[in-house]
């Protein structure tokens, strides 16, 4: 049995469907969400309360790698 | 703490563009104290960004055009291009049922710009181009439709130049509308317009593609990869915002299938699963290198 690898990707507003680099990152998380040799999880920062939550969140879970997508900045 | 739990972890991060970049031209409405505030946030934004990037292990970027830019700054960082995806829809009626249900012409030549209304993305440039090419074509039965939302203000400005241009019948304005109504434009409209000055990627490209409209871009962005990448390519016309109007008024259907063809193959570069597994491949390499 392999160790799965665990991949945090940090996002944000993925639920404004008007906006459409949210709407073709959400179908794309979903297809990577599939992959067997990754575990994919999913942390969307809205507010400066989702940004502690999250940190602690990544601190004990301990991710390979994590990947800070914000379609805008 | 942190810090040494970061070193353990791989980072990825995806630039969409630069702040600053896309600022030069977003400030230009504001009043002088703003402008200045706003000028020198981005500047720490930008500042910031490049002290967290100097840390990650690879860099994402959407674009060829982006990609330029990030390699001046970044040369020694791992850089990959992935682009967006774009999830193929068929347009659930046909174009002349769509064009009845809207009341638009069947003759009629309709050109669509989907942006967010900013400065940046080149409304009034757009406006006055369309403007010169209805007289040089003498054809003024063509049409615009401007999509998007944001700023509400810049709106009406948009709507004052309209109106004070005599253009009323020619430029429809379509704010915060819903996705199928998107959709459905796309799926009645000729040929894809982008005016902007500055982009990152443009994904509505790859969605005005997917209705199979021609596509006529100014050089940045996705806009930039396809004049200088996808050069054989003749679903589209990049050329200078000056010369926009030129290429408006010379614009002609072509509905045949080899065009539809071309934009087939063209599009299976972007499709979901090509996508998927060119991000998964740049996680193994991320993880592969820095093991």
């Amino acid at each position: 049995m392999f160790k799965k690898i665990l991949v945090y990707i940090v996002t944000y507003n993925l639920n404004k469907t008007s906006f459409v680099p949210q709407k073709t990152l959400r179908a794309l998380l979903k297809l990577l969400s599939m992959n067997e040799l990754f575990i994919i999880k999913i942390l969307e920062i809205n507010s400066l309360f989702d940004y502690i939550k999250s940190t602690i969140k990544i601190l004990k879970e301990r991710p390979n790698i994590i990947h800070v997508w914000a379609p805008n900045y | 703490m942190l810090f040494k739990y970061f070193i353990k972890s791989s980072i990825i991060v995806t630039i969409h563009n630069y702040a600053t970049d896309e600022l030069k031209y977003n400030i230009i409405y504001y009043s002088n104290i703003k402008k200045i505030f706003l000028y020198y946030y981005y500047r720490i934004v930008d500042a910031l960004y490049y002290l967290i990037i100097n840390r990650v292990s690879a860099l994402h970027v959407l674009s060829i055009y982006v990609k330029n830019k990030v390699i001046k700054y970044y040369p020694k960082k791992e850089i990959y291009l992935i682009p967006y995806p774009l999830e193929r829809e068929k347009c659930n009626a046909t174009k002349m049922s769509l064009r009845i249900k809207y009341g638009i012409g069947l003759d009629d030549i309709i050109f669509i710009n989907i942006a967010n209304f900013k400065p940046n993305k080149g409304h009034f440039m757009l406006i006055d181009s369309f403007e010169k090419a209805l007289y040089i074509n003498k054809n003024y039965d063509n049409k615009l439709f401007l999509i998007g939302s944001g700023n509400s203000k810049l709106v009406l400005k948009i709507l004052r130049l309209i109106k004070s241009k005599g253009l009323d019948n020619n430029i429809k304005i379509y704010y915060n509308v819903e996705r199928i109504i998107v959709n459905e434009l796309l799926c009645l409209g000729d040929c894809y317009i982008m005016a902007s000055y500055e982009e990152g990627f443009h994904l509505p490209i790859l969605e005005a593609l997917n209705s199979y409209l021609f596509l006529i871009l100014t050089p940045t962005g996705f806009g930039y990869d396809l004049k200088y990448y996808y050069s054989s390519y003749s679903f589209h016309k990049v050329v200078d915002s000056h010369n926009l109007h030129v290429s408006i008024a010379n614009f002609k259907i072509s509905d045949n299938d080899k065009f539809k063809q071309e934009i087939d193959s063209f599009l299976m570069n972007f499709s979901e699963i090509k996508i998927c597994q060119q991000i998964l491949g740049m996680y193994k390499k991320v993880l592969f290198l820095y093991k």
